[in-house]
């Protein structure tokens, strides 16, 4: 080994705490979003925006190994900034028993949905600087292990994400915290105060985050078949990037049947799920996305569901993997995600309770970053 | 030039002051990592807000065309303007302050010894030449945008690079900074 080489190892460093980006993205965040509205804020006030977004992170000196530096909307949104020992669920709602319906039901649903979502008018087009904005609900659930070996504990930590999305597909999300966080049942507070009422990390929340652009997903195929077909490759992952051979998929299939497609039903599931979680995507691929949905085997309808908004729609179910979709077929419009915990949960989280949610709320066009509809 | 930054940043000097939050996520942790391997990695968690704050104000006033050594240029006066502040030598290269790169026991051993041998040589060269060094062994710089970080002409840059590799080869071949370890059985 020469010297240069010696030279080049000496000068590994570990990669930044995410803690440490998050702080300097919202910092930077919140010069955007004033200078965007005019307000300017000055040099000297920087200390002042950093402080404030760190307290209103509750992030200061605190270890995040479990953090995402860079996550994406919606249902994989992974905002709660927990300790790795600490494991993140998504979800608030219980649901009733599943009943057992013909896979057709969700398929005619889901077709239904796809007509009239397809017959839906095109969101307004953005002049210069203008943005979409989406405000969605996302409720986690925290399930963390008690160091005292007394079992896990369940909280709740609903966010608000408010997303502007640009034309071109990027964007921006910030992140109100809820004060409503709670924990899930009164015997969950019981056993963490037994256990001294250690440090509940599941309360932290990142309010400022950059979202991953659109531009892939709206440079998508249109076509039925031909997004289906590279959905079941495997070609296309959760972010809308066509990638030029099979990989994309999270969830491969391990059957050498040359038919069988290389991502599984569930990964197929799990992809349009995620695409869905766009505004923009929503609007343009919606129908496309539900004719999709409605092709693959499993998916069940499993009655009317209330979201968290308040609105009452219809629920279609991957049961194979607990991902459900709540929507108003009549409208074509998506409602909320949501996720179901599975028998095989080990966390004590019971069969069919639902875990996670995003509650998506409407569309409207804002005149700059940061503003809201009138 | 990579397209992506020069769209992003555009578009942060134009109408769309957030794309400027995306270019951090691009390049932020790039120049934490060049601020800890200079710095160390508690000053560098102090300066990296710093550095990209100040881009932010001064991006309109961007001279170079690349965005990443326009970046390490500002990381590089932030740090200047640290160690002035900090009463410390510039001319010190925190390598303590580096990623333990040895996992195996035995090299580990040899770790400090290497690192000291390194630090040597280093010292030998001016600041000038060491800054040019390191930022293409480090960073990955080409000579070009070493040029630009430094606010120096091209072929400034490449010669600077020269007399630096040059020295580093002299002296790591007339005093091998790698150190054996002794077999203790044959000891």
């Amino acid at each position: 080994m020469d010297a240069i080489e010696l030279l080049e190892q000496l000068g590994r460093v570990e990669p930044a705490d995410p803690d440490v980006l998050n702080r300097t993205a919202d910092a930077l965040w919140a010069l955007a979003v004033a200078e965007s509205q005019g307000a300017g804020v000055s040099v000297s006030e920087r200390s002042t925006v950093l402080t404030r977004s760190v307290r209103r992170t509750g992030l200061a000196g605190r270890s995040a190994s479990g953090a995402v530096a860079r996550p994406r909307r919606g249902r994989r949104l992974g905002i709660c900034m927990a300790a790795a020992a600490i494991v993140i669920l998504t979800g608030i709602f219980l649901l009733d028993p599943l009943p057992d319906r013909p896979p057709s039901a969700a398929a005619a649903t889901l077709l239904q949905a796809a007509a009239a979502a397809s017959s839906q008018p095109p969101l307004p087009l953005l002049g210069a600087g203008q943005y979409y904005y989406q405000a969605n609900i996302e409720q986690q659930l925290c399930v963390s292990p008690l160091s005292s070996g007394t079992g896990v504990v369940s909280y709740l930590n609903p966010n608000t994400h408010e997303n502007w999305v640009a034309r071109d597909g990027t964007g921006s999300v910030r992140l109100v915290g809820d004060p409503g966080g709670h924990w899930l049942t009164p015997q969950d507070q019981a056993k963490w105060q037994a256990a001294g009422s250690p440090q509940n990390e599941c309360s932290m929340t990142s309010p400022l985050l950059p979202l991953t652009s659109d531009a892939a997903i709206l440079a998508l195929p249109t076509d039925p078949t031909e997004l289906g077909s590279l959905i079941a490759e495997g070609r296309i992952n959760d972010v809308g990037q066509i990638l030029p051979s099979p990989g994309a998929c999270g969830k491969a299939t391990t059957s050498p049947n040359q038919n069988s497609p290389a991502c599984s039903i569930n990964g197929q599931f799990d992809v349009v799920n995620n695409l869905l979680t766009s505004p923009v995507a929503v609007n343009k691929l919606g129908a496309v996305l539900f004719h999709i949905l409605s092709q693959l085997p499993g998916v069940e309808l499993i009655g009317t569901r209330t979201d968290a908004l308040g609105r009452s729609g219809t629920a279609v179910e991957n049961p194979s993997s607990g991902d459900v979709l709540v929507l108003d077929p009549s409208t074509g419009v998506l409602l909320e995600t949501q996720s179901l915990a599975l028998v095989e949960n080990t966390l004590g989280v019971t069969e069919g309770t639902l875990i996670g949610s995003v509650t998506f709320g409407p569309i409207s066009v804002v005149n700059g970053l940061g503003t809201l509809p009138s | 030039m990579d397209k992506a930054d020069e769209h992003l940043a555009g578009r942060s000097e134009r109408d769309d002051p957030a794309a400027f939050v995306e270019l951090f996520w691009r390049h932020g942790p790039a120049v934490h990592s060049y601020l800890t391997r200079r710095a160390g990695r508690q000053d560098a968690d102090d300066l990296l807000s710093e550095v990209w704050l100040r881009a932010f104000k001064g991006r309109a006033n961007r001279q170079s065309s690349d965005v990443l050594p326009w970046l390490y240029g500002i990381a590089r006066n932030v740090l200047s303007a640290h160690w002035r502040q900090q009463a410390r030598p510039t001319t010190h290269t925190e390598l303590s302050g580096a990623f333990d790169p040895w996992p195996d026991a035995d090299t580990r051993l040899d770790a400090a010894a290497q690192r000291d041998s390194i630090g040597r040589i280093l010292a030998m060269l001016s600041q000038d030449e060491r800054d040019v060094l390191l930022l293409v062994v480090w960073e990955q710089l080409t000579p070009a945008e070493v040029a630009a970080v430094l606010g120096l002409p091209q072929g400034t840059a490449r010669s600077r690079l020269h007399r630096a590799l040059t020295t580093l080869r002299e002296e790591g071949t007339a005093n091998p900074p790698v150190l054996t370890c002794s077999d203790p059985k044959e000891a």
